[in-house]
């Protein structure tokens, strides 16, 4: 792994301190932790809006930062693009002025894509010539997402861009961060408090806490290590997985391929070919020892458990099937009371109205 | 009457262009910067808003009279004294509305939210075209209604013109000051045209604000 950014950051502010060395590997990081963490400060401090007291903060070994030597690139020299929660757009500008806004301030050789390739990706044809102040809170994200990139940036920030939109919105925006993160080799920082966003974006994660960092590792010790349980809202954990779209199966139901499994879905709007993302929450799928017959429930998934996640209630059960994770959500006593451990043979029963589309249109 | 009417204009439109980058400028301190001193600057900016405008004329009297440093630098420059001449009612009418156009534009840039000027930055746009291409056009609405309460202050100005620049006619007398002459002397209709004059002047001045600001929301919200 190469590295991307250093991090060494104290900065104090009254009672509150962040402390936090870290060094970020290539990718989409996530930086989980509860409110008044000190995430959007870190953010603020790479962006830099804010100066650290003391530290060094180098990106793609590029010092941006530095006490010592007494380093401190403005904003605009440092190349970081900054996604807000609220989206941020220029109010006073049209969306294609927004879009235009940091593309023609880069120049022409550092830019990565062409302005129609963004408008194409995000889908902003039809909006594109609108003032933004009639715009849904979907699209106004998609904007601002598509004048980030626009920017052409060497790292991307994210502070909770997903927390103010609907289903179908995260869906199609979690899609296209995948899509830039590998396509344009583009790394990215993704602040959020959704366990879900976390496991179905991020390639690591790091866990912080009163300003310090906490624990780090592959995002899925997010559902596993105790020093996160109790502020992690587990009862809402979903699974979210991109497949390709199959067809339709009947009027009502479609059918997707995710990794090497065909689940049934309700009635997807996406032809077939193309890709979609589901989301499935991990309380809705049950876990059985034993082929069902005669069961209602149109998914039955043969699957292997690949880790036991036991921490407070409930028991995350990581299952293989085929290529790609399912995680369910079961109380500690069904986990004993049918003895289940790694490695087990098991089947995921999921009704085909428990697998939600999140799809755009 | 006609060269009434222009030197009034003269006197108020230069009085404006004069205030309008010092009263950005200020207004950017104020509203945005901390800065040592704040209380004291706001204070004194606000000043000649609270003080009598004849007692503000008889500060700039001092300031800029025949035997004041201002006065003599003047003469030493220019060759000629700034009191009782037009320069004198600019200056009046420019220290006398600037606290008006200043408060606007502090208000105008306090309301503008920061985020959108760190996203410009993020964009790669430096601080100047940052405060350019993003804050003052979000303070646009604050802007032009500062601008004209400034001017309607200053072709209005009475008090400080009167003290610093006299009541010359064809030199500095503007259309507050014949009014008050003419009424003095008993011309009623004289005064009544131009009361009548003054009545279009700020009507007019309201329908340019109020077309203005029309035009500058339409943007955004197409």
């Amino acid at each position: 792994m190469t590295v991307s950014i250093e991090l060494n950051v104290k900065k104090k502010y009254g009672e509150f301190e962040l402390a936090l060395q870290a060094v970020i590997g290539n990718g989409i990081t996530g930086i989980f932790g509860p409110s008044a963490s000190g995430k959007s400060t870190l953010l603020n401090c790479i962006a830099g809006f804010e100066d650290p007291d003391r530290g060094l903060i180098t990106l793609n070994s590029k010092t941006v930062f530095s006490s010592r030597s007494r380093i401190n690139l403005s904003p605009e020299k440092r190349r970081v693009g900054y996604v807000h929660q609220h989206s941020a757009l220029f109010p006073h500008l049209t969306v294609r002025e927004n879009l235009e806004f940091g593309y023609k301030l880069t120049e022409k050789y550092r830019r990565i894509g062409n302005l129609e390739d963004i408008v194409h990706l995000l889908q902003l044809e039809q909006i594109i010539e609108r003032g933004v102040m009639n715009l849904s809170g979907g699209e106004r994200q998609r904007v601002a997402l598509g004048r980030s990139l626009a920017a052409s940036p060497d790292l991307l920030l994210l502070d909770e861009p997903l927390a103010s939109l609907d289903l179908p919105f995260r869906g199609f925006i979690l899609e296209k961060l995948r899509e830039v993160s590998r396509g344009w080799n583009l790394d990215m920082i993704y602040v959020s408090h959704s366990v879900s966003e976390m496991i179905a974006l991020a390639d690591s994660v790091i866990v912080i806490r009163n300003g310090m960092k906490v624990v780090e590792g592959n995002s899925s010790l997010l559902l596993n290590n105790s020093s996160v349980a109790d502020y992690v809202d587990y009862g809402s954990f979903e699974n979210i997985l991109q497949g390709v779209v199959e067809g339709p199966v009947d009027e009502n139901l479609s059918s997707i391929t995710i990794g090497n499994v065909r689940l049934i879905t309700p009635k997807l709007t996406s032809g077939k070919g193309k890709q979609a993302t589901v989301s499935i929450k991990a309380s809705d799928i049950i876990v059985s020892k034993y082929p069902p017959a005669a069961i209602s429930a149109r998914n039955i998934l043969k699957a292997n458990i690949s880790s036991i996640n036991r921490s407070e209630n409930p028991t995350f059960i990581d299952c293989d099937i085929g290529g790609c994770i399912l995680t369910a959500a079961l109380t500690n006593q069904s986990v004993l009371d049918l003895g289940l451990r790694t490695s087990d043979e098991v089947y995921l029963i999921i009704k085909a109205t428990s697998v939600t589309p999140m799809e755009l249109y | 009457m006609f060269d009434l009417i222009l030197l009034s204009l003269q006197v108020a439109v230069i009085a404006t262009l004069i205030n309008i980058p010092i009263a950005i400028y200020v207004g950017w301190l104020i509203g945005r910067k901390n800065i040592k001193g704040k209380l004291i600057l706001e204070t004194l900016i606000s000043l000649p808003l609270a003080l009598p405008p004849v007692v503000t004329g008889y500060f700039l009297l001092i300031l800029v009279g025949r035997e004041a440093p201002i006065g003599q630098l003047s003469r030493f420059i220019f060759g000629a004294d700034i009191v009782f001449t037009w320069v004198a009612s600019a200056i009046a009418a420019s220290v006398v509305s600037f606290p008006l156009m200043v408060r606007a534009i502090i208000v105008a840039m306090q309301g503008v939210d920061t985020t959108l000027e760190r996203s410009a930055r993020s964009l790669g746009a430096g601080p100047l075209r940052t405060f350019f291409k993003i804050t003052m056009p979000l303070c646009y609405n604050g802007l032009v209604a500062g601008v004209l309460l400034g001017f309607v202050r200053a072709i209005g100005e009475f008090g400080a013109t009167i003290v610093v620049a006299g009541n010359i006619p064809g030199r500095t007398q503007t259309i507050p000051l014949a009014i008050y002459s003419k009424v003095q002397l008993g011309k009623d209709s004289e005064a009544l045209n131009l009361i009548l004059i003054s009545t279009l002047m700020a009507i007019m001045t309201l329908i340019v604000h109020h077309w203005l600001i029309i035009r500058g929301t339409k943007k955004g919200a197409g």
